[in-house]
């Protein structure tokens, strides 16, 4: 992956990786209010924390 | 006891019991618990923030402890929502930093002035947001200082300065959020609930107060309520970013509050109509009151059974009753059949905004569903924040002239400290008070620093014997100065000990830059403070006034805007403002209830306002009584200018009302109303003279 410039500074790739996952994220997590997930979960933070990985390895792995 | 359980697994049972409840320092009382639980999340995470930044070699890495004990709180919900303002105001003042550097680095004189601008502009406009919205546009100040300042001498590496920074404070939230998420109870969810539950049961008794209850009587009730309704909107902001359950619910639940502020403001109008017009004409309406009443006395029974239904059923049964009644064709005179109208029509009122807040109450319970919201309002001191915003450019400004006439090295850091001094407690309502205590432990910090660099660290070569190192001052201190309302003691204390230690991968102990840099500190801070004193300081008087003068304005923009503005809006704020009225520190030759009761007074002028409005539009009137209507209407639209006008202009609708009865019977219907609405502003302007005309004598 190339870094990423932006008006002439040079950014990490990784900040547009983390950057697709927190959208990914926060679009998920209106759904997963809504189904009320933390039924099912003992600890909702940890829970949102594992999912947050888990979209950012994906994308991380895809690219 | 019997268990079945063998004597050694019985005393292996207690033994274990016993060392659990010894690692969860069950020995300590609650108080003291919860504070030292708080010191001990704040040193794991501020620790895990510096390894972090150490091994990732950042440049000044103790930005990241420093932003933990920053942004730390003791519930998840308030850490993740001031670490998003936090995150958000970085960005913007890192941004700041790198454009001041890049057009002003070749002349300090015009950087001096846009950073004064900056961090005047920002102070400004937190102070026109609430909760930690305020909080992220204080941050957007005084990032871009810190990051123009540690710039200004070498501005090629602005950039690196400016990710450093930005890297280091996004560290130090990600661990003191993560921190707090995983180990601190979540219990917003319950908390909010509790609490929407006691400000409906509240509602319900403020309610059932009987019509002959005394002044006193109505606010040892009112008041509190008014409070904890006005709290409510920040508890909400703090559970929704905890608890996935609220986040669902969020608009609901401002919903409900906003109701029930709209219930209050229905109860307290019926009991301004009621000693001036009476129900005794109407034996009907009476009745109609006292079976109200007497369901109110009974309601808070059904919530503790939790029996809703049954009193949304009774409060939809008295609402077809009220709807049924007409006493204007049994009364004869004008005067009671009127008043009768009123009462009716507030006590319909009433129940429909309990039952609708009851309804909300339900929906909260139960999943995701969607609900039309209320929003909540509240009052935007524009002048305080023009005023405060000034000082803080100015502060800023002056910092400056000093650096540039003194050259002294430490300048930089001085214009952060100013920056931080000034913008940081003007929010608050005394800031002089707040920013004297943040000096003093500013005082106590530098002390602690200057022991565990010279006499402890020295001494350490591993980064967990420095870490047991900061421990050892954190955690007591942050357990002395535990306030759970108010963390702004630890901060003052841990943030700027972090400050002042600057623990960096190779330490260096030089006295003279640790005693400029404790100056720099403490001389910035204290600028800052001290401009709170010597500019405009806050006089309660002039605040009040400015807010008997934003009451005037919006009863003019009430009665002018399109679309009417909707009861809610109104509403809300005016009690943010009747809040703001009812100062404990009154310094005002009234007395605190009489503003109380003006300020409610006048929320219910605007409510008659915007009824003559909705009635206007939407009822049927003979045209003589709408003409009267569009007099009073445009006589508003200049109160703020000519207070007097309106009360003249009700006194003459009034006269002229009387004379022109129309006859169909919703003309009539609609006249009473009309005639209603009339006489409690009138009864405004004769119970309340000077409220409104904003006279220095009776402010």
């Amino acid at each position: 992956m190339k870094e990423i410039n932006l008006f002439g500074v040079y950014f990490s790739p990784f900040v547009a990786v983390l950057a697709l996952a927190l959208i990914i994220f926060f679009a998920l997590r209106v759904w997963l209010d809504r189904i009320e997930v933390q039924k099912w979960f003992w600890h909702r933070s940890l829970f949102d924390a594992a999912v947050f990985v888990i979209i950012l390895s994906v994308i991380g792995l895809m690219f | 006891m019997e268990t079945g359980m063998s004597p050694g697994m019985s005393w292996l049972a207690t033994s274990w019991r016993e060392v659990l409840s010894l690692l969860q320092f069950r020995f300590m009382p609650e108080k003291k618990r919860e504070a030292l639980a708080f010191a001990i999340r704040g040193w794991v995470a501020s620790m895990l923030a510096m390894y972090l930044a150490f091994y990732l070699e950042l440049d000044e890495p103790y930005w990241a402890p420093l932003t933990v004990w920053i942004v730390l709180q003791p519930t998840p919900g308030m850490s993740i929502s001031k670490a998003f303002y936090r995150i958000v105001g970085t960005i913007i003042g890192s941004f700041m930093g790198v454009v001041l550097i890049c057009f002003f680095v070749q002349t300090p004189e015009l950087f001096i002035a846009a950073l004064a601008l900056w961090v005047g502009a920002c102070t400004m406009v937190s102070n026109l947001l609430r909760n930690f919205r305020a909080y992220g546009a204080v941050m957007a100040g005084f990032t871009a200082a810190i990051v123009a300042s540690g710039a200004i001498e070498r501005p090629n590496e602005i950039i690196q300065i400016a990710l450093a920074r930005c890297a280091a404070t996004l560290i130090g939230i990600a661990c003191a959020t993560i921190i707090t998420a995983i180990f601190a109870k979540h219990e917003a969810r319950t908390r909010v609930r509790m609490l929407l539950a006691k400000a409906i049961g509240d509602t319900i008794r403020r309610s059932a107060l009987p019509v002959t209850a005394t002044t006193a009587e109505r606010l040892a009730l009112g008041k509190p309520l008014i409070d904890e309704l006005i709290a409510l909107d920040a508890e909400i902001d703090y559970a929704a970013a905890e608890s996935a359950g609220v986040r669902i619910h969020e608009d609901c639940a401002r919903s409900l509050v906003a109701h029930l502020f709209q219930a209050i403001a229905a109860r307290r109008s019926l009991e301004e109509e009621l000693p001036r017009g009476g129900t005794s004409a109407d034996p009907e309406v009476a009745q109609l009151l006292d079976s109200t009443l007497q369901f109110f006395r009974n309601a808070p029974e059904l919530m503790a059974a939790d029996q809703w239904l049954t009193l949304q059923q009774q409060m939809e049964e008295l609402r077809r009753k009220i709807e049924k009644a007409m006493p204007e064709e049994r009364v004869s005179d004008f005067r009671p059949a009127a008043s009768s109208r009123m009462v009716l029509d507030r006590l319909d009122e009433l129940l429909e905004h309990l039952a609708r807040a009851i309804s909300d109450w339900q929906l909260l319970l139960g999943g995701w569903k969607w609900s039309p919201s209320l929003s909540l309002n509240f009052h935007r001191d524009r002048r305080r924040a023009v005023i405060n915003g000034l000082r803080a450019a100015i502060a800023v400004g002056v910092a400056g002239a000093f650096w540039i006439a003194s050259a002294w090295s430490m300048g930089p850091s001085l214009l952060i400290w100013v920056s931080v001094g000034a913008s940081f407690f003007a929010s608050a309502p005394q800031p002089d008070r707040l920013g004297n205590l943040f000096l003093n432990l500013v005082m106590v910090a530098c002390v602690a620093a200057f022991i565990v660099n010279y006499f402890v660290l020295p001494g350490t070569s591993a980064f967990p014997i420095l870490a047991f190192a900061y421990g050892l001052v954190l955690v007591p201190a942050t357990v002395l100065l535990y306030n759970a309302r108010n963390p702004i003691p630890i901060m003052a204390f841990c943030a700027n000990f972090i400050a002042l230690s600057q623990p960096v991968n190779a330490m260096t102990y030089d006295t003279a830059a640790f005693l400029n840099n404790a100056m720099a500190l403490y001389l910035g801070c204290g600028a800052g403070v001290l401009s709170y004193s010597l500019f405009m300081p806050a006089d309660p008087r002039v605040a009040r006034r400015y807010v008997v003068y934003r009451i005037r304005l919006g009863l003019e923009r009430i009665s002018r805007l399109e679309p009417i503005p909707s009861f809610d809006v109104w509403q809300t704020r005016m009690f943010d403002r009747i809040n703001r009225l009812h100062d404990p520190a009154n310094p005002s030759g009234w007395p605190t209830d009489e503003w109380f009761n003006g300020g409610l007074a006048a929320l219910g002028l605007g409510t008659e306002v915007l009824r003559l409005r909705h009635l206007l539009t939407e009822a049927r009137l003979a045209s003589r009584t709408a003409g009267l209507i569009r007099t009073v209407l445009q006589s508003f639209r200049e109160i703020t200018a000519r207070p007097d006008v309106a009360r003249k202009s009700v006194r003459h609708a009034l006269t002229e009302l009387e004379r022109n009865v129309p006859e169909g019977r919703e003309e009539k219907l609609s006249w009473f109303r009309v005639r209603g609405i009339l006489e409690k502003m009138e009864s405004f302007f004769a119970d309340h003279p000077t409220f409104l005309t904003g006279r220095t004598e009776m402010i």
